[in-house]
């Protein structure tokens, strides 16, 4: 089943146009994988998919429904939750204040104690710092705290965008496993947004490339691997 | 000059500062939530006391007058949000200069019409509860008096305090409250509606704004439109010294605010008494100067 498609999805930033018509869907139960480069317009798409941004053209569809017009803080309690680039925790927050306001849905609070430990399951250092703020964790420690905020929110589906982004590549191999593991233990469905391509690939099971706006490459992880084009522009092969 | 001048000076003046404190909380609210900085805060904080005066001369009670300035002002933070407020920092995702120049502008509007229909309304005759007080005569301390009606209105302050800051604290919605100050997109991407949020902070700072006009009344004995130029300007310099968004802050900044009012009047009046507001007043503004210079973001403010 498709937890989400997007058909055509056309937008931008006041005059400037980013998205030329994107089309993507996101199996469930699968992880899949949007590549590309700076300024590719990843995060766009991500900013479609959440409401922060509405399409100019096209529509974004949740479960087969059309969300294209439904207001953020709406789609995170039908499912659609995302970690944004930044992390964009709060600073002055503890870290359990963070998890407990990922929790804010009504949807989400009903399951609070079950989210909890699996949050605190995959991280147990959150549970260490649960009472430190939020702004003195490390750069590792916060993508895992932005991580865990999202999945007190009960997703249907996981956008992440770059969680890879500025951290050691030791960091990086354990948050793609947690990904991993949520996929297998958990079902969940994910799409990761990246730019580390070659830490990627290695869990998706399918992928997209995006370039200046428009879908340009996509296949399964074995298809995309195989590409020339992966392979030359980033795999440096 | 002696010591115990200054020592009675400093307790006047914390006396004074736990009121003066309370008086910005809204203020410190609305600035820290929404970037919308209140123009009209000393206005606000005169309604209530006016509403005060108005039901005490109806049912002889005071603190009737004190729930419905309370009430009112609550019902007030709601037209406001919505008729001045929303179109301008309901929906945005960051507040820019130019909408908070804009909000600014919609409040000091809003300042100069309360203040020409209090003119035309009350005049600028005195209006408060005449000799009521809480029913305990004055506190003699060898050669200080305190006033029942001022302990009154202190206690009152600082449990309204007490209160905002657990409220703030303890609850989700108090917490979602400080999410949306911090980081209003990284809120609603938790499913916390940003514009609930920011009507709720606008409901609930003018709320009470107009209750603290009740103490304020209690601690001046009456009140004229121009009490609103008394404490406007000193809430600003409260919010500035405490930090932005800081309840806490609100509440020390008033005490030391309070405290260097009370003890630069106390030293001047030794010299000369007619002298002794104007300059209080300026040491204060001095203290602003340097609290800018020096720890631009407050004793309780996040380092931006």
């Amino acid at each position: 089943m498709k937890v989400l498609e997007l058909n055509s999805v056309e937008t931008g930033y006041g005059e400037t146009q980013v998205l030329w018509g994107i089309d993507l869907s996101v199996e469930e139960g699968k992880i899949t994988v949007l590549l590309g480069s700076n300024g590719a317009g990843k995060t766009t798409t991500l900013r479609v998919i959440t409401g922060l941004l509405f399409p100019w053209k096209g529509s974004v569809l949740f479960k087969g429904e059309d969300i294209s017009r439904v207001p953020t803080h709406k789609r995170v309690a039908m499912g659609v939750v995302m970690v944004p680039e930044g992390r964009r925790l709060w600073p002055e927050l503890t870290v359990y204040e963070n998890l407990e306001l990922g929790a804010y849905t009504k949807r989400a609070r009903e399951k609070f104690d079950e989210s909890l430990e699996l949050v605190y399951s995959l991280f147990p250092r959150l549970k260490e710092r649960k009472n430190q703020l939020a702004g003195t964790l490390s750069g590792g420690e916060q993508q895992m705290l932005a991580i865990g905020r999202a999945l007190m929110s009960v997703p249907s589906v996981l956008l992440l965008d770059e969680p890879s982004l500025g951290l050691a590549p030791k960091l990086v191999a354990e948050i793609m496993n947690v990904i991993r593991k949520l996929k297998e233990e958990e079902k969940l469905t994910v799409l990761l947004v990246e730019q580390n391509v070659h830490m990627s690939l290695q869990i998706a099971d399918y992928g997209y490339v995006i370039e200046q706006g428009r879908i340009t490459l996509e296949g399964s992880r074995d298809e995309l691997e195989a590409s020339d084009k992966i392979k030359k522009a980033y795999l440096g092969m | 000059m002696d010591i115990s001048l200054l020592i009675i000076s400093s307790i006047y003046g914390l006396f004074w500062g736990a009121i003066l404190g309370f008086a910005a909380v809204g203020l410190t609210l609305l600035w820290g939530v929404m970037k919308v900085v209140n123009l009209a805060q000393g206005e606000m904080i005169i309604l209530g006391s006016y509403v005060a005066v108005i039901i005490f001369a109806m049912v002889y009670n005071p603190f009737a007058g004190a729930i419905v300035a309370l009430l009112l002002g609550l019902f007030a933070g709601f037209l406001v949000y919505w008729a001045l407020l929303h179109k301008l920092v309901g929906k945005v995702e960051k507040i820019t200069l130019k909408i908070e120049m804009s909000t600014l502008l919609a409040m000091f509007s809003l300042s100069i019409a309360l203040m020409n229909f209090y003119y035309f309304i009350f005049g600028d005759e005195p209006r408060g509860f005449g000799l009521w007080n809480i029913g305990i005569s004055n506190i003699k301390l060898g050669a200080m008096t305190v006033r029942t009606n001022v302990l009154l209105a202190d206690v009152l302050s600082i449990v309204s305090i007490v209160v905002v800051y657990l409220f703030l604290e303890r609850t989700i919605l108090g917490k979602s409250i400080r999410a949306v100050m911090q980081d209003a997109q990284a809120a609603s991407l938790v499913g916390i509606d940003p514009v609930k949020i920011k009507m709720l902070t606008a409901v609930l700072g003018i709320g009470l704004t107009t209750f603290s006009g009740f103490m304020v009344l209690l601690y001046e004995s009456a009140v004229t439109p121009d009490i609103a130029h008394k404490y406007a300007p000193l809430s600003f310099v409260i919010v500035v010294l405490g930090g932005l968004g800081s309840v806490i802050g609100a509440l020390i900044g008033g005490l030391i605010i309070g405290l260097v009012y009370g003890l630069s009047k106390g030293i001047v009046t030794f010299y000369n008494a007619k002298m002794s507001d104007p300059v209080a007043l300026a040491v204060v503004f001095v203290i602003l100067i340097v609290i800018l210079l020096v720890k631009p973001e407050g004793l309780f403010g996040r380092k931006r």
